[in-house]
């Protein structure tokens, strides 16, 4: 057996953090050298005053709001019927025969390709974004919903069918509980997902939010606000990572508790 | 005090496919009683319980749980798998919980004190041992009285002392409740020790149903043995005979 020093769990939320830390740092020092004609990458003091800047006129936060809520707009619709599909197509077998084989043809094309025909029917109002958004986040929690559902432990079915554990019970305690970590799984990939979507959506067709916003200035070659577009995409980004992983947490509770002791 | 029923089997048959799983069993099992189940693997026996309990349907024969009062009564049938087969999401009370008529923590924490376990029911399945991850499928199944406990090498994947421990218990609690038992194992010192009639499948048919007259609880003494060597002498001899034919054919 190989003795290892075991370190205390902070530890490790904190080692997270070096690289991003160091790179801030790297940034600032590399901004006391230039000068203030440097035009290609901002100075971290410069992303901070655009930052500060933008905040001031309420744009920035504004920005933020609209382009979250149609992020999880966007999810909801996708998420919801992905999910209802994984599960009516995961237990009946004849509706499997009827439906999957057309979502499966469906899911070869690239979502983001859908773009050009999305546009064209719906302009570039708020549907055309959430359309977009839907259609990217349905696939993973659709097959991941499904296949949880479908590859279930058959132990365990058959187990509830000796026991009797049927119907309502069945679906609560045995079908749903199965799936659900692979259910999770979808859920994560559909968000890493939504915000790609979203950004490319906003950059090419709105009027407002995080994406139109770096378009903009690119237009005025505001390279201080194109960073922090970036930045906010990456905190968002990580603010969606933290929320699941919480609620994995939450509803997957017995698994960690036997990870931990074994 | 429950009162197990009879089983019986006439005649039955299982094919899956081409193949003939099981040939013309004929068993007659009276209330109450243990009988055991031995043979080597793939010789049928897992079959015949799976057809008792009905996760299988049979091809030709049939077989009647018969209860004096219900005839038709066939609930009282739990099984027990080789696997404990307990919900890793569900805690320990709430697996036997969900079984059970009244869904009550009260009643799984009563079945949970009749395997000693009552102090795990509020863990997760996935922190037990193999063995109590067992005893807590065996108060699963114990918890709604059943007539009839179906056993499918329940200890086939524990250590040497937890399955002489499991023995023990499963006729401590066979003896107080009185449910009707089938044990299919390949351990033939355990089909002694806990039946009382012990019969060996062969390539899907019956060829020895023992009665074991030793008093209870048995110890592994020289009648003991005496069982112990009959029935495993008559199991090596077909298998000699059967290498014999393979050398003959080269």
């Amino acid at each position: 057996m190989e003795k290892t020093r075991k370190l205390p769990v902070w530890s490790n939320k904190l080692a997270a953090w070096i690289i991003p830390v160091v790179v801030v740092i790297l940034w600032a020092i590399w901004g006391t050298t230039q000068s203030s004609s440097n035009s290609l990458l901002p100075t971290i003091e410069q992303v901070w005053k655009g930052f500060l800047r933008l905040l001031k006129d309420g744009t920035l936060w504004e920005n933020i709001k609209i382009s979250t809520f149609r992020a999880f707009k966007g999810l909801f619709w996708g998420g919801a019927i992905g999910f209802t599909l994984g599960v009516i197509n995961g237990i009946s077998r004849k509706i499997d025969h009827l439906l999957n084989n057309p979502i499966q043809m469906v899911r070869n094309v690239p979502y983001l390709a859908m773009m050009p025909l999305i546009l064209v029917w719906f302009g570039i109002g708020e549907t055309t974004k959430t359309i977009l958004i839907a259609i990217g986040t349905f696939f993973p929690i659709y097959l991941n919903t499904y296949s949880g559902i479908r590859y279930i432990d058959s132990g365990l079915i058959e187990m509830s069918k000796v026991y009797g554990i049927k119907n309502k019970d069945l679906y609560l305690h045995v079908i749903f509980p199965g799936a659900l970590p692979s259910i999770m799984i979808g859920l994560k990939q559909s968000l890493g997902r939504m915000w790609v979507i979203l950004i490319v959506a906003e950059q090419v067709a709105a009027k407002s939010g995080i994406g139109y916003m770096v378009t903009n200035a690119r237009e005025f070659m505001l390279m201080d606000i194109i960073v922090l577009g970036l930045i906010l995409y990456a905190i968002l980004g990580s603010l969606s990572d933290i929320v699941t992983t919480f609620l994995e947490r939450k509803l997957l509770k017995w698994r960690y508790s036997t990870e931990r002791r074994s | 005090m429950s009162q197990g029923y009879a089983i019986s089997v006439k005649n039955v048959e299982k094919s899956f496919g081409t193949t003939k799983v099981l040939k013309d069993i004929n068993i007659e099992i009276k209330e109450g009683e243990f009988v055991a189940i031995v043979g080597k693997s793939g010789c049928g026996k897992s079959t015949l319980l799976r057809l008792i309990c009905g996760l299988d349907t049979v091809t030709g024969g049939a077989i009647d749980i018969i209860d004096e009062q219900n005839p038709a009564e066939q609930a009282g049938v739990k099984f027990l798998f080789q696997e404990a087969r307990l919900l890793p999401w569900q805690r320990v009370w709430k697996n036997i919980a969900l079984v059970s008529e009244k869904k009550s923590k009260e009643v799984a924490i009563e079945a949970l004190k009749s395997v000693k376990l009552e102090d795990k029911a509020d863990e997760w399945p996935g922190t037990l041992s193999g063995g109590q991850k067992q005893r807590v499928s065996l108060a699963r199944a114990l918890s709604s009285d059943p007539k009839v406990l179906l056993l499918d090498e329940p200890l086939g994947a524990l250590d040497a002392l937890t399955r002489i421990e499991m023995q023990v218990l499963i006729e401590n609690l066979w003896k107080e409740k009185r449910f009707t038992a089938i044990l299919v194992t390949h351990d033939v010192s355990e089909a002694i020790y806990l039946a009382d009639r012990v019969i060996l499948i062969e390539n899907g048919e019956i060829t020895m149903d023992e009665r074991i007259a030793l008093a209870r609880p048995r110890k592994r003494d020289s009648s003991f043995a005496y069982f112990e060597n009959k029935i495993l002498s008559r199991l090596l001899e077909q298998n000699e005979s059967l290498e014999g034919a393979d050398s003959f054919n080269i």
